[in-house]
């Protein structure tokens, strides 16, 4: 099973986008979905506890995601999309909620 | 990176699993085997008085209060734990609490003063001194713990990331066979090559797929605050106290008044905590014992799992008798949430029949895992036998599938053969455990050839069968009498040891066939 | 109660397992026609939702859910050992 590795090098770079990177998005996500779930009514105690607990389901699915997109331009591209995106909501939503 | 999705995802179910599959083998069988810890531990200490159970609740709490007051009339707080269908112990605590100290409903906190235990045998009414072992509780620990590791958060960590790794190998698991998951799953060809492999590897995962989840997702459950502290961090502008005294609040505490005066029956309260609970009483603990503050709480035998955790434990007021409301605050729904997932992995709520479900699932896993890290060398055998790389997988799947469970049984040995008043005895046992393990690894390291499995699975057939053998030798707790006086548990144990070197033979002698084939 | 509903599980897994070639080819000595695999689908997972229903019922919701996991498990278990065992007979003669 020699894998399509390009080489070893995207290959590492791949992983440690997966392990490092993904469990800052991971962080970044459920910081913006629990900040969402405040403003719709739920207490901040309950949203960081159960977006805590999902945690690792999207864990799991950005790391699926970072393994399953064919080139590294497009995945770097999205991650950083996706990152702004969240930051943009959190920050928003604080300034909402002060 | 891959072609197809699946394929990619078929990758990444090889290596994610591969890199600490080892690991997860020794996580899931010491955690398998602390579905059965207080059975383990108590025949670990075969000094313990047989057939307490013939005695009634009643008698039993008659015997641990007259020996608390006996011997610790002073004493703020009491504890008494009494036998049940899984422990044939009573046993009494009691603590010294600093005066300024309050302690909580539950019984916690309070200045942890010197805390001592006797365990008592009702027929003679005196002490019992059990050898000192770490029991079937080392072993559940060691499965989160990891013996050596002493940091307990470097452990936690070490062990999250192989549960990671877990979680993501059967989701990936999952999306490979999503389509044929049916038609795989009754499909058990019982040749001897790939198929008969891949078949027992899908065979159980899918047999247990619920469980193998849960018991994923719960496990990292246990440490959601260690694992992600970040997300409670922003959340609570980085005061981690606030959000822990939020998600976790803590119990009423019961200050001490100072007036003296005595406790009311304790039978009655014991009748009345019965008829709540309608089953038996588990533990009984007095807080702030002889004081005008007292409170005795009563926890019953099987605890429940859906309903608040409230209602596992029931308080009378010392002074009255009469039953008293908890007033402490409710946990937040989402840590009721995290508290119905590690209850399910502990499995505290399961009757006998339902452990033994989870034991037999846990077996499936330890299997799934060990069928997984076989296949990975049976697909690569033909090309490249002779790289370092597969020869060290070859290696150490003898290591750990054939050795960890010799490790155990060398961990029952130790048990029984270290002389009784060593120093650090329950360290000494886990020592000789790891040891053993440490001595088949350069054996298969140095010999280095496939034939080390049968050589392991006959020497772990012959240390398990003779197990209960030796009892009658050792201990004196064998077959005859622990039949004879009616303790299922020890005889339980007993057959089990025996069977599991069965087993042992059996496999040892069906891969012996195979190999000289 | 225990044994009524692993029962009604057991037949329910035994429908579906109808479904597949491979233990239908090894219990009748002919290739499912196809014909009735609607039939099985209903019955077999009609017969497991019922399992469930009567696992609520006894258990209550959460260790009704629970148990009938470990009902399917344990039921699963037994029949893929019996299919494999009745497989490894007819090889033999």
């Amino acid at each position: 099973m020699s894998i399509t590795l390009g080489n070893k090098w995207l290959m590492s770079i791949r992983v440690l986008t997966a392990v490092i990177i993904g469990y800052g998005l991971t962080v970044l996500y459920t910081v913006a979905i629990s900040k969402t779930l405040m403003i719709l009514g739920l207490t901040k105690v309950n949203a960081t506890v159960s977006m805590q607990l999902l945690s690792f389901l999207i864990y799991s699915i950005v790391v699926m995601w970072v393994f399953s997109v064919a080139s590294l331009r497009k995945l770097w591209l999205h991650i950083t999309y996706s990152m702004i995106i969240s930051l943009v909501l959190i920050y928003l939503i604080n300034m909402g909620l002060q | 990176m891959k072609d197809t999705f699946t394929k990619s995802m078929s990758w990444l179910h090889t290596w994610a699993s591969l890199l600490l599959g080892w690991l997860l083998f020794f996580i899931f069988l010491t955690g398998t085997l602390g579905y059965f810890q207080k059975e383990i531990t108590q025949w670990m200490k075969p000094e313990l008085p047989i057939s307490v159970n013939k005695f009634t609740q009643q008698e039993l709490v008659q015997i641990a209060m007259n020996h608390l007051k006996k011997e610790a009339p002073s004493s703020k707080k009491w504890l008494i734990k009494l036998p049940n269908s899984r422990e044939n112990i009573l046993s009494v605590t009691w603590s010294h609490v600093r005066k300024d100290k309050a302690t909580a409903m539950g019984g916690h906190g309070g200045g942890r003063g010197k805390r001592t235990t006797h365990i008592i045998n009702p027929h003679t009414k005196e002490i019992v001194k059990p050898r000192r072992t770490g029991g079937g509780g080392l072993l559940y620990r060691m499965h989160y713990r990891l013996h050596y590791v002493n940091a307990r958060t470097v452990g936690r960590y070490i062990v999250g990331i192989a549960s990671m790794l877990m979680l993501i190998g059967l989701i990936t698991g999952i999306i490979i066979h999503l389509r044929k998951i049916l038609k795989d799953f009754f499909t058990f060809r019982q040749d001897r090559n790939l198929h008969s492999w891949l078949d027992g590897h899908i065979f159980t995962s899918v047999l247990a797929l619920p469980f193998h989840l849960m018991i994923t997702y719960s496990g990292l459950a246990f440490f959601v605050f260690t694992y992600m502290p970040l997300t409670a961090l922003a959340n609570y502008d980085g005061d981690m106290r606030n959000y822990i005294q939020e998600a976790f609040p803590r119990e009423k505490a019961i200050k001490i008044q100072g007036i003296k005066e005595p406790l009311a029956s304790i039978e009655q309260m014991r009748k009345n905590a019965e008829a709540y609970f309608g089953s038996p009483i588990k533990s009984i603990s007095i807080i702030n014992q002889g004081d005008s503050s007292a409170i005795v709480n009563f926890t019953r035998e099987n605890s429940t799992l859906f309903s608040s955790e409230k209602a596992d434990k029931v308080y009378f007021s010392g002074i009255d008798g009469k039953m008293i409301e908890n007033q402490s605050p409710n946990r937040p729904k989402a840590t009721r949430a995290r508290d119905i997932l590690t209850g399910l992995h502990r499995g505290d709520f399961a009757n006998i029949y339902a452990r033994w479900l989870y034991f037999l699932s846990g077996v499936l896993g330890t299997f799934m895992i060990a069928t997984g890290l076989v296949i990975w060398t049976k697909k690569r055998e033909a090309k490249q036998k002779d790289t370092l790389g597969f020869k060290l997988v070859d290696n150490l799947n003898m290591v750990t599938i054939a050795g960890l469970p010799i490790a155990v049984a060398v961990y029952f040995w130790a048990n029984r053969l270290i002389p009784i008043d060593v120093p650090k005895r329950a360290m000494q046992e886990a020592d000789a455990m790891f040891i053993a393990w440490l001595a088949v690894s350069v054996f298969v390291f140095s010999v280095n050839s496939r034939k080390m499995w049968v050589v392991l699975f006959y020497l772990s057939a012959t240390l398990y069968a003779l197990l209960p053998i030796s009892n009658f030798f050792l201990t004196g707790r064998h077959l005859a009498i622990t039949i004879a006086q009616g303790d299922w548990t020890l005889v339980w144990m007993d057959l089990m040891l025996f069977f599991t070197g069965l087993a042992f033979w059996y496999t040892g002698h069906k891969v012996q066939k195979k190999i000289s084939s | 109660m225990s044994i009524f509903i692993s029962g009604i599980i057991l037949l329910g897994l035994f429908f579906l397992s109808l479904i597949l070639s491979y233990p239908y080819k090894r219990l009748f000595g002919v290739k499912p026609s196809g014909k009735y695999t609607v039939y099985l689908h209903l019955l077999g997972w009609g017969m497991l939702v019922v399992g469930m229903i009567l696992s609520i019922k006894t258990y209550g919701v959460g260790i009704g859910i629970t148990y009938w996991f470990g009902y399917i498990t344990l039921m699963a278990f037994l029949l893929v050992i019996g299919l494999s065992y009745k497989t490894k007979k007819e090889k033999k003669c």
